[in-house]
């Protein structure tokens, strides 16, 4: 794999990451284990304003209003999952845009078996005013939501998923948009943060790769067109099934491209856009998959071959 | 083997498509959908409607829908056996694999010896290749659970009429029939009918060779399990040669003509390679 390809997220280290240093007082603890994707969902954009805000711990309980092990403990991610009382406190003394804030609690909270009672009791009991949600955030969204959903689609295949993915990526980089705006290629910073959430609820296979075993019977292809006879079928299906393990081994650049390009069939300047590149890397990119699969797939074939 | 640009090519997704969330989730030992996308409150995300949600896994033998479909299983998964037995297995796709129809009567045989997780594993594969005829079955499997939510997706696939319009056919006082679609209406009547003419706890009676090929089916599923643990409808390697020496008329030169039926195999023999019969 040539290093050239590598497309560096984050060109310069990010002043914001609570694990760099420059931060009065002891570094925070990092999340603890177990904590669910969702819950990292806004526990993650917490830690960023906490850390950009300059703030000690004993200032955010004093603002907060609440014991310091508490708050503590919130944001490590230890213990119950945290009501959204303390959880609100906490975000509205670090200035975090509370729509999508209640939206990611609840949806994680749901991640972590609360019941849908216990959920309804904690948002009644703070009233909240809507937030605005910042224009360029919007036109963003309102430009990515259509391929992002694309993408997510190819590996979250079941119900929902897809959708939900997308508008939580939208919520966890409204929470961070003064980080996004910061930084040198917004587009690509909002790839970075959504690409990670649809990874992280992605199946897995065996060798840790994406399964992109699903989405090899979602093809038009298997529509039916000049596939006639049953064994045609099953042969068109596992050829599919095979390709697409391949794709989903790829390294992540030129993987997204051929999810983006060919999977969903996206103009290559679209492709650009989404994924914040130049368009000559992303037919790079495809040339460089196009390759990788080549030597994969032929690999597959001798092996079969010399196996029989 | 085709040329990377004709996989990509082949390779397009259809856009939009939806896969429906997994509404029996326990049955197959697989967690719930870890991002709960399912909910539909205010502060929760665009979500699905009402109908894709999932039902409540407990059966409740209260409601006699669930009976009725259980009763309405067995009659047919009895009827597919006795018609079907004979013939529809010798048709395999792999040397394993046994076409749809012979499937959907894998399933049926399973389903009357009480398992009801690999019949339905044998149905779904059956019902994913076209047959209609296991989506009915399945339609039933999950209504005698009462997951109705999943029933009526299998009904919907089987391109039956839906239930809402079997139900209005049926309490308007008449059948309805309709071009095209097949009436569902009709298909339940005819089982009610038929379980309401059949004791379900007599012994079932069945000619020779349908009972040798239950049997068989039985002890070779259970074999393939042991076999291969992993896979979801496993069956021996021999099974075809199996079938064929069950179902073949044996030829026999000097036999006395009078004698017509087949001689039956034993179980265990099954289990052994097929060994030809001299002397």
């Amino acid at each position: 794999v040539s290093p050239y390809f590598d497309v560096p997220d984050q060109e310069q280290p990010d002043p914001l990451d609570p694990e760099s240093g420059g931060r009065r007082g002891r570094r925070p603890e990092p999340i603890s284990e177990g904590v669910g994707v969702a819950h990292r969902g806004w526990l993650e954009p917490i830690r960023r304003r906490f850390s950009a805000s300059g703030l000690t711990l004993d200032e955010l309980v004093v603002l907060s209003n609440y014991s310091k092990p508490q708050i503590s403990k919130l944001l490590r991610g230890k213990g119950l999952y945290p009501r959204w009382e303390i959880t609100s406190n906490v975000g509205r003394a670090l200035g975090a845009p509370m729509w999508p804030m209640r939206r990611l609690w609840a949806n994680a909270a749901r991640e972590a078996d609360k019941k849908q009672s216990w959920i309804a009791g904690c948002v009644e009991a703070v009233p909240l005013q809507p937030s605005v949600q910042p224009l360029d955030h919007r036109a963003l969204a309102h430009d990515l939501r259509e391929a992002y959903t694309e993408y997510a689609r190819a590996f979250l295949t079941v119900g929902d998923c897809a959708d939900l993915v997308v508008d939580e990526s939208f919520d966890i980089l409204w929470m961070m948009w003064d980080q996004a705006l910061n930084s040198p290629n917004v587009s690509r910073h909002a790839w970075s943060v959504f690409r990670e959430r649809v990874l992280c609820r992605a199946r897995r296979l065996p060798d840790g790769s994406p399964d992109l075993t699903l989405a090899a019977f979602n093809t038009k292809a298997e529509l039916g067109h000049g596939i006639d006879s049953d064994l045609d079928r099953f042969q068109h299906v596992q050829e599919m099934i095979d390709f697409f393990t391949a794709i989903g081994r790829l390294p992540h650049n030129p993987m997204d491209t051929v999810v983006l390009r060919h999977l969903c069939k996206l103009p290559e300047a679209v492709v650009a856009r989404v994924m914040g590149v130049q368009v000559p890397l992303v037919t790079a990119f495809d040339l460089h998959a196009r390759r990788i699969l080549e030597a994969d797939l032929n690999e597959t074939t001798n092996t079969g071959e010399t196996e029989l | 083997v085709s040329s990377i640009d004709q996989l990509l090519a082949r390779a397009e997704l259809i856009k939009g498509h939806r896969v429906p969330t997994d509404v029996t989730p326990t049955s197959y030992g697989r967690g719930r959908c870890a991002c709960a996308c399912e909910s539909d409150d205010e502060y929760a995300y665009s979500c699905a409607p009402a109908t894709t949600r999932p039902d409540s896994d407990a059966t409740d033998p209260a409601d006699p829908a669930t009976g009725a479909a259980a009763s309405h299983l067995h009659v047919l998964c009895e009827a597919v056996i006795n018609r079907t037995a004979a013939a529809a297995l010798t048709d395999l796709v792999t040397e394993t694999l046994p076409a749809p129809h012979g499937a959907r009567l894998v399933g049926c045989i399973l389903h009357l010896t009480d398992d009801h997780t690999s019949a339905r594993m044998w149905w779904q594969y059956a019902a994913g290749a076209g047959d209609n005829s296991a989506g009915y079955l399945l339609y039933l499997q999950h209504l005698s659970q009462g997951e109705t939510a999943i029933a009526d997706w299998w009904l919907d696939q089987t391109g039956f009429e839906s239930r809402a319009q079997e139900d209005k056919a049926v309490n308007g006082g008449g059948i309805r029939l309709t071009s095209g679609a097949w009436p569902a209406a009709d298909l339940a009547i005819i089982l009610r009918v038929l379980s309401y003419m059949i004791d379900p706890d007599a012994p079932a009676r069945r000619e020779e060779v349908v009972s040798t090929v239950v049997d068989y089916v039985v002890s070779a599923v259970a074999a393939g399990i042991a076999a291969n643990p992993g896979e979801l409808i496993p069956l021996p390697p021999d099974f075809a040669e199996h079938l064929n020496l069950i179902l073949a008329p044996v030829p026999r030169p000097g036999a006395i003509p009078r004698r017509t039926t087949r001689p039956r195999v034993l179980v265990g023999d099954w289990l052994e390679p097929p060994t030809p019969r001299a002397r």
